[in-house]
């Protein structure tokens, strides 16, 4: 059999991790060509956003869980790295580990709790009275600035090297985005993505193969409050100052919101969905008010038109996708 | 007498009032999750949706108490069954969680088409009864109260009969009970759902003027805030259970005005989450499950 298709004979060329190259390449030459700090602040939030939407899409596209208490971990780290840089001076290297590892005690307490007795649409309820509860008590301790929130989180600084400017930010957020990326398509590609995936088909048919559902609903759900964790203290870092908020259930709504419309069998679709809600607004300046039912016409036309989001199911890190089910809509 | 069981007085009547308020959402949320299975996110907005609704009526019309209902339950209604069309009829078959999307979409939407009409200011609703308290022992009771008390349970009854003893409400049980049976038997799935939406927005709105003249004002956050409550006291209740609803909307309404009275106003929507993820966690069918729906 002749292969016709001449880019065959260079498979590198045609290989997801060339392509996630050049992504990075271009990613990594577009501050240098743009430097307006409009749209590097933008992009920054993208990649923060990023991190957020890519955990929760390995929660709600590969594990189906639905939960709208992501805002509320992304708060835990936020809140912890405030804490630990105001109060107790905590340098970054840290600060970055210890809100990933809070937001993974409060998920895997949470979880332990939940998983065992509450399924499906029970436990979207569940986390979301438990987004409420952090906001409140986000709102009602005084320890955590109440309403006014945390002020003056000093810059990130990593070996005396400080980050001070937008541009190295920039590259700052965009490392942590792409390790995030690399991370849990390696996750999703490996035997415990596939244990997730069996979990989001039919939990009970995944029991019966030999998957603890109750163990591994538990390991995705604190492995997304992890990252969201970290995404928090990154988000603490680049504003210098947080507030209840930016925390609240509409928060992770906004960001399911992300997940759908970028594509439901992909994680690079998480990302192109974050981009999408940060960028639009900006785009979206001339229609000034109407903005937000502009989000909720998309959101909706995503899904009445198109349910498994922009991006189809693609791994860059993979060919395959037979096991991933739903290669297409 | 001791000034706590005298804020505890006062608060029992607040409570019931409020406590009612969340049932009649909470009613017609039941009826729309019992029939398609679909936390419906929107449901609250279209309580808001008839609130103003009301107050245009009220405002523009001059009209009497009524005709404020009246128009506050059509106009929901309308909207409810706009939705039901909408965002729901072309997705019927995807799978449940695309449809509480859907639903999110569509309170997105509401809402931010309300800030944009009205404003994010509170609108003064007017009043429709002159105030008057009638005081029993210590017992203290507004005429406002009395009027609220009157007409939810006239409509909880009405929804009651409505449900048990029509053609329509036999058929929106039995589409709940299994709708493709329901298909089978010949009953029209698709204009019983339409019909089931259009009841529960209207309750939906009926609930919005019942807040509007109780608190003398509105606004277009409502929804998110008060009315999403009423989705906690459906659980507490326990899914598909009508006194469920009733004795859920009361625990709610009784622990928001006791936090509120004893400890802190601000800690009242933790407290309310609290009990809410302890009931979830204790006993997840509700109190007054009817039958245990493992599945969602």
């Amino acid at each position: 059999m002749i292969n016709t298709n001449k880019t065959d004979r260079y498979p590198f060329f045609n290989s997801g991790i060339f392509y996630g190259c050049m992504l990075v390449l271009f990613l990594g030459l577009v501050p240098v060509i743009f430097s307006n700090p409009y749209f590097l602040r933008m992009a920054i939030l993208t990649f923060i956003f990023s991190i957020l939407t890519m955990s929760l899409s390995l929660l709600l596209d590969f594990t189906g869980i639905i939960s709208l208490g992501h805002g509320a971990f992304f708060g835990i780290g936020a809140y912890t790295t405030g804490i630990l840089c105001t109060k107790m001076e905590s340098p970054f290297l840290l600060s970055l580990p210890i809100s990933g590892v809070v937001a993974i005690i409060v998920a895997i307490a949470f979880g332990a709790l939940t998983f065992r007795t509450l399924k499906g649409l029970y436990f979207t309820l569940a986390s979301w009275a438990m987004g409420e509860i952090a906001v409140s008590i986000y709102m009602n301790v005084e320890y955590l600035g109440g309403t006014n929130g945390i002020r003056a989180i000093p810059l990130p600084s990593i070996m005396g090297f400080t980050i001070s400017s937008d541009i190295s930010f920039y590259y700052f957020t965009l490392i942590f985005a792409i390790l995030t990326l690399i991370s849990i398509e390696l996750i999703v590609l490996s035997r415990i993505g596939r244990a997730f995936i069996g979990i989001r088909e039919e939990p009970v048919v995944a029991g019966v193969m030999g998957v603890n559902v109750y163990l591994f609903q538990i390991l995705s759900f604190a492995t997304a409050a992890f990252y969201a964790g970290m995404a928090g203290n990154l988000y603490a870092y680049y504003e210098s100052f947080i507030s209840p908020k930016s925390f609240t259930v509409w928060e992770s709504i906004f960001l399911l919101c992300m997940v759908i419309v970028g594509g439901r069998r992909s994680i690079i679709g998480s990302v192109v969905g974050a981009a999408i809600f940060t960028f639009l607004p900006e785009l979206l300046r001339v229609v000034g008010e109407y903005r937000e039912i502009i989000y909720g016409c998309i959101l909706l036309a995503t899904i009445l038109f198109r349910p498994t989001g922009l991006i189809p199911a693609y791994h860059f890190l993979s060919r395959r996708t037979y096991y991933n089910g739903h290669t297409t809509s | 007498m001791l000034p706590v069981f005298k804020l505890l007085i006062d608060q029992i009547a607040n409570a019931l009032v409020v406590g009612l308020t969340y049932a009649l959402v909470a009613l017609g949320f039941n009826l729309i999750f019992g029939i398609m299975r679909l936390l419906h996110f929107a449901h609250f907005e279209v309580y808001m949706v008839g609130a103003f609704g009301g107050l245009m009526a009220a405002t523009y019309l001059k009209a009497n108490i009524f005709i404020v209902f009246l128009s506050a339950m059509v106009s929901a209604g309308c909207l409810g069954v706009i939705i039901e069309k909408v965002g729901f009829y072309p997705i019927r078959k995807e799978p449940v969680e695309t449809q509480l999307f859907s639903s999110i979409a569509i309170a997105i939407i509401l809402q931010n088409a309300a800030l944009i009409i009205w404003g994010t200011q509170w609108t003064p609703f007017p009043e429709l009864l002159t105030d008057k308290t009638y005081s029993i022992f210590w017992f203290n009771i507004s005429r406002v109260q009395l009027a609220v008390f009157g007409i939810v349970i006239l409509i909880l009854a009405g929804m009651r009969y409505a449900l048990y003893n029509t053609k329509l409400g036999i058929s929106v049980r039995a589409v709940s009970f299994n709708r493709d049976a329901a298909t089978l038997m010949g009953i029209n799935t698709n204009t019983t759902i339409s019909i089931c939406f259009g009841l529960a927005s209207a309750l939906a709105g009926a609930a919005g003027v019942v807040m509007g003249m109780y608190y003398h004002m509105v606004w277009p956050l409502m929804g998110a805030t008060t009315g999403l409550k009423a989705i906690i006291a459906v659980i507490i209740g326990g899914i598909g259970s009508l006194p469920g609803s009733v004795v859920g909307g009361l625990i709610l309404g009784l622990s928001e005005g006791l936090a509120a009275g004893f400890i802190s106003s601000t800690w009242r929507e933790g407290i309310a989450f609290a009990i809410f993820f302890l009931v979830l966690l204790i006993k997840p069918s509700g109190l007054f499950a009817v039958q245990k729906d493992d599945k969602y």
